[in-house]
């Protein structure tokens, strides 16, 4: 019974995405009025369980931080919806939208330009406090001293500028601003690409324990698998835009459906890697098939034409792929 | 009462910073070579302004009580006296007080107008920038001095219409600088993050834009006092200055139109002229100090030299390139 209580929490749906997608208009030289589509994000589903980490993999410019920067409400979507425990994030008042934001971060890719070099780190990790006002200097002070040691700093240097800090210091003092105020939900934008290798573990050590004592719930974004095996509960690989498959981690590696989740560990794992051709195409006018027709090793004259679907081919483990479909039908 | 005890602590404090940053640009000034000398020249110049009624021996405006009329140099009249008999000496010294102070006010009007308006277009975006950003446009190529002529002649030659037409004119290069940073720090990640704390216009505007564009302000404010000063003495000499206090332009206009270069008194010439070297390059060396302190890239015993010599430098390197580039197509040719 307890048992079957603690499943039902832990399997609460924080956030559910429902056909997500962001496109950019660009204009195209100097011919202002003919605009070119940029699908960065398109038709994007999927939900996130409280407690969870949910990795979001892919190559460079396939729309991932696109996608975090929609979910966290920076960026406006094109369509689709977001909901937080079951409120439509572009529906709610105004009121009840701040709370649902306020209970969720963003850490972002680069250490370098998300900290202002004009503070100090006592002015950073304040600055969520005081922009919330009402609340005390003292309050604020106790405040920056307990996230300084939650992320493993010392308290001496609260009065430092960051310049004098490296990466790795510096993305710890992203993470204490981010988990200031205490939200259920934190985006890791690729949190330790931008840093040096020997720092990776440190940081992502960092994040697993914040994890367990604030009960965070994390989307996990890394263009790394090997990194995200040891960090995440469940895998979204990513490919120009779109969600190409989706499952538990072990699932995932185990027992990969889709030929570019195939390639992507292949890499990984190094034994004989099947080696994909060309680069990502551009996400300017994407074709109407299979977006990854052009580089799938497997690809059938249909895949020009048919857009695949995500469905869910086992349980809980979900693929986009022609070929796939027609084993199961 | 904790809540206002908290704003005026607050207020106290921002203060306390502004001095506190303050004093130390003006440390790192003085620990400028160039800064330095600037500083000191421009510190002289306000002191002989604001003292001017305690230093001039003689009043400035006084032009009949004594029979000394176009005297040179000698020990009673320092620097010697115009045509009408006014001390030249005290003249200058009065006279600083006129363009020293619509250099300083008029350089705080600009930037401050200047700032307020390019943060505006920059952070608003939009509607509101594309309008701004039109007038700044027609600001910038509008011929001055015709509407300058047309002002005076509309509204009187003053003091204050002097500051007026100035900061008209002077507000719209400086607002399309301060734009293009705000653009920057506006894109950066860490405005973002603000923003997703909640962090209103306002408070991204206060906290991060203005910060990060004081710099090229208070450089800005330097190098338009320097540009004022020439400004100012270019319209008194047209006759467009103002016609209510003696200031070192319109020293060298009078002492133009009543033919003091005929009547060979060069000292009513040079005195204006040096005040005017004076105030101007003091202003130019804080201006440049400061962009070497902001900009630790372009340190060098001389930026502007510098840029001369790897302009110049990229030339001749070009010039030899396509000289070796000539030969081998020679040498080709002679195979
Ligand atoms: N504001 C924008 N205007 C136009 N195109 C954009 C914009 N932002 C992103 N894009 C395009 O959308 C695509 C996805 O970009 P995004 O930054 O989300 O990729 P990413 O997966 O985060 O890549 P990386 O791993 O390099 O961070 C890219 O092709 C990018 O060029
Ligand atoms: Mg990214």
């Amino acid at each position: 019974m307890a048992d079957d209580i603690k499943k039902a929490i832990e399997e609460e749906i924080l956030i559910e995405v429902e056909n997500l997608s962001v496109d950019f208009p660009i204009s195209r030289g100097l011919a202002w009025w003919k605009k070119d589509i940029v699908s960065a994000v398109s038709n994007v589903s999927l939900k996130i369980a409280r407690g969870s980490c949910v990795a979001l993999v892919g190559e460079s410019g396939c729309g991932k931080t696109t996608l975090a920067n929609t979910l966290i409400g920076l960026i406006t979507p094109t369509g689709g919806k977001v909901r937080y425990k079951d409120q439509d994030l572009y529906e709610v008042s105004n009121a009840d939208y701040k709370k649902i934001r306020n209970n969720m971060q963003l850490i972002f890719q680069d250490p370098y330009s998300s900290l202002n070099p004009r503070f100090t780190i006592k002015d950073i990790i304040s600055e969520p406090f005081r922009i919330r006002k009402n609340i005390s200097e003292l309050e604020i002070a106790n405040h920056v001293e307990r996230l300084l040691k939650l992320v493993g700093l010392s308290v001496r240097d609260k009065d430092r500028h960051i310049f004098n800090f490296s990466g790795g210091q510096r993305q710890r003092i992203a993470i204490a601003r981010a988990i200031a105020l205490n939200p259920e939900f934190l985006i890791c934008d690729e949190p330790v690409s931008a840093l040096d290798v020997s720092i990776h573990a440190q940081i992502l050590n960092l994040l697993l324990d914040l994890q367990k004592e604030l009960n965070l719930t994390y989307l996990f974004i890394s263009h790394n698998l090997a990194v995200v095996r040891n960090i995440s509960t469940h895998v979204a690989v990513m490919y120009l835009g779109e969600i190409v498959e989706y499952g538990e981690v072990d699932e995932i590696f185990n027992n990969p459906i889709h030929p570019y989740t195939k390639a992507l560990l292949s890499a990984v794992k190094d034994d004989d890697p099947i080696i994909l051709e060309g680069d990502i195409p551009s996400p300017i006018n994407p074709p109407d098939g299979c977006r990854f027709c052009s580089r799938c090793y497997l690809k059938v004259d249909e895949c020009d034409k048919d857009h695949p679907e995500l469905l869910e081919i086992e349980t809980d483990h979900f693929a986009a792929c022609n070929l796939i479909k027609k084993r199961t039908a | 009462m904790k809540y206002k005890n908290n704003i005026i602590f607050a207020i106290a404090k921002s203060l306390l910073n502004t001095l506190i940053t303050l004093g130390q640009m003006i440390i790192k000034i003085w620990n400028h070579k160039k800064g330095r000398i600037g500083l000191i020249l421009v510190v002289m110049i306000s002191l002989i302004a604001i003292f001017a009624p305690f230093l001039a021996p003689y009043d400035p405006y006084d032009v009949l009580q004594r029979g000394a009329r176009g005297v040179g140099p000698s020990t009673e009249y320092f620097l010697g006296t115009t045509s009408y008999g006014q001390d030249i000496f005290s003249m200058l010294i009065y006279g600083a007080r006129v363009s020293m102070s619509i250099c300083i006010i008029t350089a705080i009007l600009i930037s401050f107008t200047g700032a307020i308006i390019g943060i505006a277009a920059g952070y608003l975006g939009k509607l509101p920038d594309a309008i701004i950003m039109r007038v700044v446009d027609v600001m910038l190529v509008i011929p001055t001095l015709p509407i300058t002529i047309v002002l005076t002649n509309l509204f009187g030659k003053s003091y204050a219409m002097l500051i007026f037409i100035f900061t008209l004119f002077g507000w719209a290069g400086l607002s399309r600088v301060v734009r293009s940073q705000v653009l920057t720090i506006k894109n950066t990640n860490y405005v973002k993050s603000a923003e997703l704390f909640g962090g209103g216009k306002w408070y991204v505007m206060t906290k991060h834009i203005l910060p990060g564009v004081s710099n090229q302000l208070i450089m800005n404010t330097a190098m338009t006092a320097a540009g004022v000063m020439i400004a100012e003495a270019g319209l008194s000499f047209l006759g467009l200055g103002n016609t209510e206090f003696i200031s070192w332009g319109k020293m060298l206009a009078e002492a133009q139109s009543s033919g003091a270069f005929l009547l060979g008194y060069w000292w009513w010439i040079i005195a204006p002229g040096i005040g005017i070297f004076a105030s101007v390059s003091a202003f130019m060396l804080i201006g440049f100090s400061l962009e070497e302190i902001f900009n630790p890239r372009m340190k060098s015993s001389n930026s502007q030299y510098k840029v001369l010599k790897t302009l110049s430098g990229t030339y001749i390197k070009e010039l030899f390139e396509q000289m070796e580039a000539a030969d081998n197509v020679g040498g080709i040719e002679n195979e």
